[in-house]
């Protein structure tokens, strides 16, 4: 009997072992965070510029008439621009749109993303009447990633901790402020958090699906396409809806790549079919139902299941093909700078001259 | 990535439960939500609904749609006329009806990213639609029969008498309100100059969608919207910067 619960223990104790040095030991999918971060970056600032013409109309004075849906909403940030004027609301949607370009490039990555999900949701939540189900979606990934180190790689953080670890110095008193046990410990949960919210979002879609009558009988995007807020390029949408081939195929393809996400994950070479199928639907929906920024946020998080050493086999494909293209952009570069300093010689400083000895000298 | 340096690694076995209680809020977490978006059965009824929601709402809310595609078949309009009285005095007119949701559908036509501005009258048909039918037959009477001078403060214990569930009307009510202050400030913009808009009328109309199976024989533009009609609204003046900010969107119907 003491053998036996002490045989439990141990194995409890070794459980809890392999435990906390998986979330202790190393960070893991830091390609794939980056990869979401730059993703979800994107599409928090697609969002933005696209409504920027119109942003007094979506969330300033003039959506005055969406008081009431304000009113019963519960969340609080909202009273972050309630009510704000014209210029107010501008200079939070520029600081928000700066934050959110600032965290694709990585750029003092973690206090940007505060102040992207911030402003994200003080905008967004401004309307609740126009809200999108995407919104959620970046809104919780922008959340899990204030815990995540989402600049170590693909980054201009990452440029400069490189530089400055090369010249001997500390890599920055940004990333030093946590001890690097708690900061990997967080990454990681906040890893397994968007990780699991991801997988649990894509199923309970799939599941939902296989219940409706119209997605059993493949006519669900049928439907969908007639509507005329869901065809905006119509013979694309005609295409699709009038061929039962390609109707089928689609269906089947939003199906699979939602109900069988989690489970296909498991396995190495279900996992690579289920996540370019992901891409291919999420980028099909992207132009079809006009969806752009929440199929990218959708995107940047099936990023996640990719593992770092594809990424990093992609960074170096890139990095071989891009090569010619850069030592070209900079020998024109070098180019441009001689035609530069060839009209300076030639037209500028004569231009100069001729102004200085026979014009100011009268 | 940099290795956990050795005096962290020495102090791991002191502080590493702070990790371990992060996880385990995680993964209580997580369940909190698988529970949510499961369907209906024995261990989600268990936990119960209203403790669910009071947990997922408002920070982690998401429904089974984030990701992908939903399912639609229904078609909505929402169209805006006006009572306009002359600036200088004299008989005012009654504009023709404008649909809103096909001013919006040519403006997003061709178009990758739609603007959120342009999702508004749809949106506003939705919930209006959603609304009167959770209204009773005998409410929806009230609600055709109302005019200019009906006070939101009276219509209520009106519509509350009529039957019904009180919630219902305070929907109703909300989204009657941003349909009127949005028809007035959509009326200023279109038809301001022609004088003063002195009251405003919206109606929302659905139809579905044909079956896939009869796409042969008929399509959506054959079926007639079924309209709910509502009473004459005293129109809504809102702030300068709200109409200035409308002009551009009346400038696209």
């Amino acid at each position: 009997m003491t053998t036996t619960g002490s045989g439990r223990a141990k194995a409890v104790a070794e459980a809890r072992e392999r435990v906390d040095d998986w979330l202790i030991g190393s960070r893991h999918a830091s390609y794939a965070v980056a990869v979401c971060r730059i993703g979800t970056a994107l599409a928090v600032l697609g969002l933005l510029v696209s409504n920027f013409s119109t942003r007094d109309m979506w969330v300033g004075q003039a959506s005055v008439w969406a008081e009431p849906a304000r009113a019963i909403s519960r969340f609080p940030e909202l009273r972050l621009l309630d009510g704000v004027s014209s210029d107010i609301l501008t200079l939070v949607y520029l600081v928000t749109m700066a934050a959110s370009l600032a965290l694709a490039a990585g750029w003092h990555a973690k206090a940007v993303n505060v102040v992207t999900f911030v402003g994200f949701i003080a905008i967004v939540g401004q309307n609740p009447v126009v809200g999108a189900p995407g919104d959620n979606l970046l809104r919780l990934t922008l959340l899990w990633l204030l815990l995540m180190r989402s600049a170590d790689h693909w980054s201009l953080d990452a440029v400069r901790r490189d530089r400055r670890l090369a010249a001997g110095k500390e890599a920055s008193r940004e990333e030093d402020a946590l001890p690097a046990w708690l900061s990997t410990g967080l990454h990681n949960v906040g890893l397994v958090a968007l990780c699991a919210q991801t997988v649990l979002a894509a199923m309970a879609a799939g599941l939902d699906k296989v219940a409706d009558r119209a997605w059993q009988h493949g006519t669900a995007l049928y439907s969908t396409m007639q509507l005329p807020e869901s065809r905006p390029f119509p013979a694309l949408s005609d295409l699709i809806s009038g061929s039962g081939v390609l109707l089928a195929a689609v269906t089947y393809g939003v199906l699979f790549s939602q109900l069988f996400f989690g489970p296909l994950l498991l396995n190495r070479y279900a996992r690579r079919f289920v996540i370019v199928l992901a891409v291919v639907v999420n980028l099909m929906l992207a132009v079809v139902f006009a969806q752009p920024w929440s199929a990218l946020s959708a995107l940047a998080v099936t990023a996640l299941f990719v593992s770092d050493s594809t990424w990093q086999h992609a960074e170096d494909v890139v990095l071989t093909v891009a090569q010619p293209a850069t030592d070209w952009a900079l020998d024109r570069g070098y180019d441009l700078l001689d035609v530069a300093d060839a009209v300076r010689y030639r037209v500028v400083l004569p231009a100069v001259d001729w102004v200085r000895f026979t014009v100011l000298r009268r | 990535m940099p290795p956990t340096p050795p005096e962290d690694a020495d102090r791991r076995p002191r502080h590493r439960w702070i990790i371990e209680l992060m996880l385990a809020v995680v993964v209580v977490h997580t369940v909190a939500l698988a529970l949510w978006l499961a369907p209906s059965g024995p261990l989600r009824d268990t936990v119960g609904q209203t403790r669910l929601a009071s947990y997922v709402d408002p920070y982690f809310q998401q429904g089974r749609d984030v990701i992908g595609v939903g399912t639609e078949k229904v078609d909505e309009s929402f169209s805006v006329r006006a009572f306009v009285a002359p600036d200088g005095g004299g008989k005012g007119a009654v504009t023709d009806w404008v649909d809103l949701t096909r001013v919006d559908d040519r403006a997003n036509r061709h178009t990758l990213a739609p603007e959120r501005a342009h999702l508004i009258a749809r949106r506003l048909a939705t919930n209006l639609n959603l609304a009167m039918f959770d209204l009773t037959q005998a409410q929806r009477d009230v609600v055709s029969g109302l005019t200019a001078d009906d006070l939101p403060s009276l219509v209520r214990p009106a519509l509350e008498k009529a039957g019904g569930r009180p919630g219902a009307v305070r929907l109703f009510q909300a989204y009657d309100q941003m349909a009127t202050q949005f028809s007035s400030l959509y009326a200023q913009s279109r038809w301001g100059a022609d004088g003063r808009v002195v009251q405003v009328q919206f109606r929302v109309g659905r139809r579905t969608v044909p079956p896939a199976a009869e796409r042969a024989t008929s399509s959506l533009d054959d079926v007639p919207f079924d309209d709910f009609s509502f009473g004459w609204r005293r129109a809504f003046r809102g702030s300068l910067e709200a109409r200035e900010a409308f002009d551009s969107y009346g400038e696209t119907s």
